[in-house]
């Protein structure tokens, strides 16, 4: 160390004063570090094809450029490692040695040796303690194999891995590194701007430059000077919408302000595209990863990548490296099976691992799929049973698709369940925090047998985005005021607008939830100014007077109206970031400056959703089915439809509203019947609906028949309407009596009527309880 | 006076140019062979020439033999920039026409010595 401590200290004497050893250290670290990124990808690629001579020179020319310009800072750890490994590489070149899965794995090895160097230097501009001696001897053992001829000298796989390990370990993460780097080189632009851009020299380059794509026609910049120009156009894109406000009125200034208007949406999105990054620079991992995940289990994974040109803001591309990798490390250790396993149910022992990056509207959705065993519903309810995250009964009542939806919770995964692949303690509630956490959603899809689909979904930007200004009203001592948010748009699907007359009747409340009616769906509201604490308790918003605007939201899955008082135009808001005081209210996820000046807080959907207790919604289509409707007033009847006919259920008598795949439904002697909450519950079905295509699905209203619970099979949920009852009208076999709703006649089911279970001894054993092995963290 | 600098490395290229730089020369980087090639097209020929073995598409050995085919650049004087790896290829770079030989690393005099050798600057 102190010999090259005295080197440095002689080439800082003799170099000139624009160019300093610190900023020749960050060329060279950054330079290296995308050797190696290069030489990662070629030596994946060589495994399949081990005699490309173009990829064995190119990566020969990495470690060689690497070997090369390290003398010149005098760093002779790493000199002398590259140096092994281009010796290696030049046998390899020459075809004087075939690359066999040890010369690569021992070229994996040296490249992992190289980085950890690397990130020693960037981190203290020293190469660290630790000897290369072992790393060294196997580069020359590997000399010695001969041509297409497997030695068993070379050190047993199992030790590769632990020692590649072992290395990646310790490595600091590359994007940090990466980071630091792009911006030391941008603290000194002017010397390191490539020098084909040195004046004179311009047209003799143009060609050149144009031609050299990757290598020169782009420039590093400095991810803070990006910072700053964002947050500068950030406030160009509010003064503009303040000019637009304040000369809307004036004819001349109209044209101009129109003007700057384009012009600011013109850089604004330039400057938002100098901000975005191929999400290659994080697949490029992905292939070297799983090839060492899937040998350290023994499986066979084939990793096919998509759609990585798809591009993403360099700050979410670096938000979403960990969510992905760790999705990705579950695909093949929980997703994808054993290739006994495989092939067992028929499938290639080969699994297949698809990455699929794509731009959606104004998200970029990247997918992990696996063609694996698909997720173990049942293991899942059972282990969040067991880590108490959900009571048994509450269990019963979920769907499929929300039992899935458990893994992202806090505390699912646990340290038993911690494997040397996908525990690192990160759990999936972590991949979801941090993708939620940049405005994104994760979304899962399995199906048993076929396989697992993980689904990131990542707003383009962050930094400015479209949003609905809401106003609220509040009754301080000081008068009513009028305060604004901001509301984002992605998670805005429509509005609806109630005149003072509709609002006081379209709301309707159960006990003390609000719901609305849109389209005949329910939708559950929540009201701003109550969440605020304005409004003066719930139930008071029963006689609302004055316009009311309901924003119907879908934030995390949940599906809600928020009820606000006033709308104002949509504008390109501003981010920014909230003071610790006011994120302890964990409501908003920003603050911004609106067009009229006014501060606005930015509202986030996601976490009124949770704060008001809004209930994820089963599929986004049947959100309103699965409401709960509590006790209701008696004379509220839920109308149904069954087969062709109406019929009213007592709403007081109406539990919950199950919308079920057929499959659900058993049969026992002939008779419908559907496990709920642990007991069998007899189903009325009048219409034969359980009879129709297996795979489709069907609505059961669960309903209380004094102490015992039934289920009445229906076509579908028409309304909750109020009624009279008629008296003395209960002639048909089907009704309990008649009422008029709606201004017409009719049934209403007679409960009492369904037809009890057969003997406890007879009905059939619950399924076996699944062992419970691996689980989804 | 002005430099043409063949290198693919980044880092090499600036080096040697903000040396070149302070002796008053100008200086012109270039990625590969071809490209150098390409840009002595364009811009005429150069004084001086520093070449990289190792390039893709075009290596310095390719160049210098391409250069040397065209009598129009016979004044240019080329200095083959090397590693110990590349060495044992330095006799055919130098049967091939190119002038002198550049040891990697080398500091600023090994620079100023080899131009000085080579008759690119005087002392």
């Amino acid at each position: 160390m102190q010999a090259s401590r005295v080197i440095l200290l002689k080439f800082l004497i003799i170099f000139p004063d624009n160019l300093s050893v610190d900023d020749l250290t960050r060329e060279f670290l950054i330079e290296s570090q995308e050797g190696l990124d290069r030489m990662e990808r070629c030596l994946t690629e060589l495994e399949d094809r081990p005699d490309d001579r173009e990829l064995i020179a190119d990566i020969f020319r990495s470690v060689h450029t690497i070997k090369g310009t390290t003398g010149f800072l005098g760093f002779v750890r790493l000199e002398k490692l590259a140096h092994a490994g281009e010796n290696l590489l030049g046998l390899l070149r020459d075809g004087r040695l075939r690359a066999t899965q040890e010369i690569i794995s021992g070229l994996l090895a040296l490249l992992d040796g190289l980085r950890s160097i690397l990130d020693s230097i960037e981190s203290d501009g020293n190469e660290g303690g630790g000897g290369d001696d072992a790393m060294i001897e196997r580069l020359v053992v590997l000399q010695q194999t001969e041509p297409s001829n497997t030695s068993v000298q070379a050190s047993p796989p199992q030790k590769r891995k632990k020692s590649t390990r072992k290395s990646r370990a310790k490595q600091p993460p590359a994007q940090a590194a990466e980071t630091t780097a792009a911006l030391a080189v941008l603290q000194s632009l002017e010397t390191t701007i490539d020098l084909p851009a040195n004046g004179a020299q311009d047209s003799a380059s143009g060609g050149t430059a144009a031609r050299s794509a990757t290598a020169d026609s782009t420039l590093r910049v400095d991810i803070d000077l990006l910072n700053r120009m964002m947050n500068l156009v950030g406030e160009l894109v509010l003064t503009r919408n303040q000019i637009l406000q304040a000369t809307a009125t004036d004819a001349g200034f109209a044209l101009l302000s129109r003007r700057l208007d384009m012009v600011t949406a013109d850089l604004r999105e330039s400057v938002m595209k100098a901000r975005m990054q191929p999400v290659s620079h994080v697949f490029a991992k992905f292939p070297r990863m799983v090839r060492d995940l899937s040998q350290m289990l023994n499986k066979r994974v084939v990793l096919e990548m998509e759609g990585q040109e798809t591009e993403l803001d360099k700050g979410l591309l670096e938000a979403i490296k960990d969510p992905l990798t760790h999705s990705v490390r579950n695909a093949i250790d929980h997703g994808i099976e054993m290739p006994e396993v495989r092939e067992q149910s028929g499938k290639s022992p080969e699994g297949t691992l698809r990455l699929r990056a794509y731009q959606e509207g104004s998200h970029v959705l990247i997918e992990v799929s696996d063609d694996g065993g698909g997720m173990p519903v049942e293991r899942i309810r059972d282990k969040a049973i067991e880590r108490k995250l959900i009571s048994r009964e509450k269990a019963a009542q979920l769907s499929e698709r929300e039992l899935m939806q458990l893994i992202f919770l806090p505390g699912f995964s646990t340290a038993e369940a911690i494997t040397n692949v996908s525990g690192r303690g990160v759990g999936m509630d972590v991949v979801r925090t941090n993708v939620e956490k940049i405005g994104g959603k994760v979304e899962i899809e399995s199906r048993p047998g076929k396989g697992t689909t993980l689904r990131l979904r990542i707003p383009l930007t962050l930094a400015i985005i479209p949003a609905l200004i809401v106003r609220c009203k509040s009754n301080s001592s000081s008068g009513c005021l009028q305060q604004s948010f901001a509301l984002p748009q992605g998670a805005l699907h429509e509005l609806v607008h109630l005149s003072a007359d509709e609002a006081s009747t379209a709301i309707e409340w159960i006990e003390n939830a609000a719901l609305y009616r849109l389209r005949g769906k329910l939708l559950p509201l929540v009201f701003l100014d109550s969440l605020l604490g304005h409004g003066e308790g719930t139930p008071a918003h029963a006689g609302r007077s004055g316009e009311t605007y309901i924003a119907v939201l879908n934030a995390d899955g949940r599906h809600y109206g928020l009820v606000v008082d006033g709308l104002a135009d949509p504008e390109e808001i501003v981010v920014k970031p909230l003071s610790s005081v006011l994120k302890q209210i964990a409501l908003f996820s920003g603050a911004t400056v609106l067009g009229n000046g006014e501060m606005a807080l930015i509202l986030d959907p996601g976490a009124i959703a949770a704060r008001a207790g809004i209930r994820l919604a089963e599929e986004t289509e049947d959100v309103e089915e699965r409401r709960e409707l509590t006790t209701g007033t008696s004379d509220e009847y839920l109308l149904i439809e069954v087969g062709v006919e109406q019929a009213a259920l007592p709403l007081s008598d109406v539990l919950r509203i199950e919308r079920l795949p057929r499959s659900k439904m058993e049969r026992l002697r002939g008779r419908p019947v559907l496990r709920f909450e642990g007991t069998l519950l007899p189903v009325e079905d009048s219409a034969g609906l359980a009879n129709g295509d297996v795979d489709g699905e069907m609505t059961v209203v669960v309903c209380r028949d004094g102490e015992r619970h039934v289920g009445i099979a229906v076509t579908q949920v028409l309304d909750v309407a109020a009624g009279s009852t008629l008296a003395e009208a209960g002639t048909e076999a089907f009704a309990a009596g008649v009422t008029l709703l709606k201004e017409r006649v009719t049934g209403v089911v007679n409960l009492a009527r369904v037809p009890a279970l057969p003997p406890m001894e007879l009905l059939p054993s619950q399924f076996p309880e699944q062992e419970f092995a691996e689980a989804w963290q | 006076m002005r430099a043409l600098i063949v290198d693919d490395s980044r880092f090499i290229r600036d080096y040697l140019a903000s040396l070149l730089e302070e002796q008053g020369i100008e200086c012109t980087g270039t990625i590969n062979g071809q490209e150098g090639l390409d840009c002595m097209r364009r811009s005429g020929p150069y004084d001086l020439a520093l070449v990289d073995w190792n390039m893709p598409i075009m290596g310095g050995l390719d160049f210098v033999r391409a250069v040397r085919a065209d009598h129009g650049y016979d004044t240019m004087k080329i200095v083959m920039v090397t590693t110990e790896a590349d060495n044992q290829f330095l006799e055919a770079a130098l049967d091939a026409g190119a002038n002198e030989y550049l040891m990697k690393p080398f500091d600023e005099m090994g620079l100023m010595d080899k131009l000085e050798m080579i008759g690119a600057i005087g002392d």
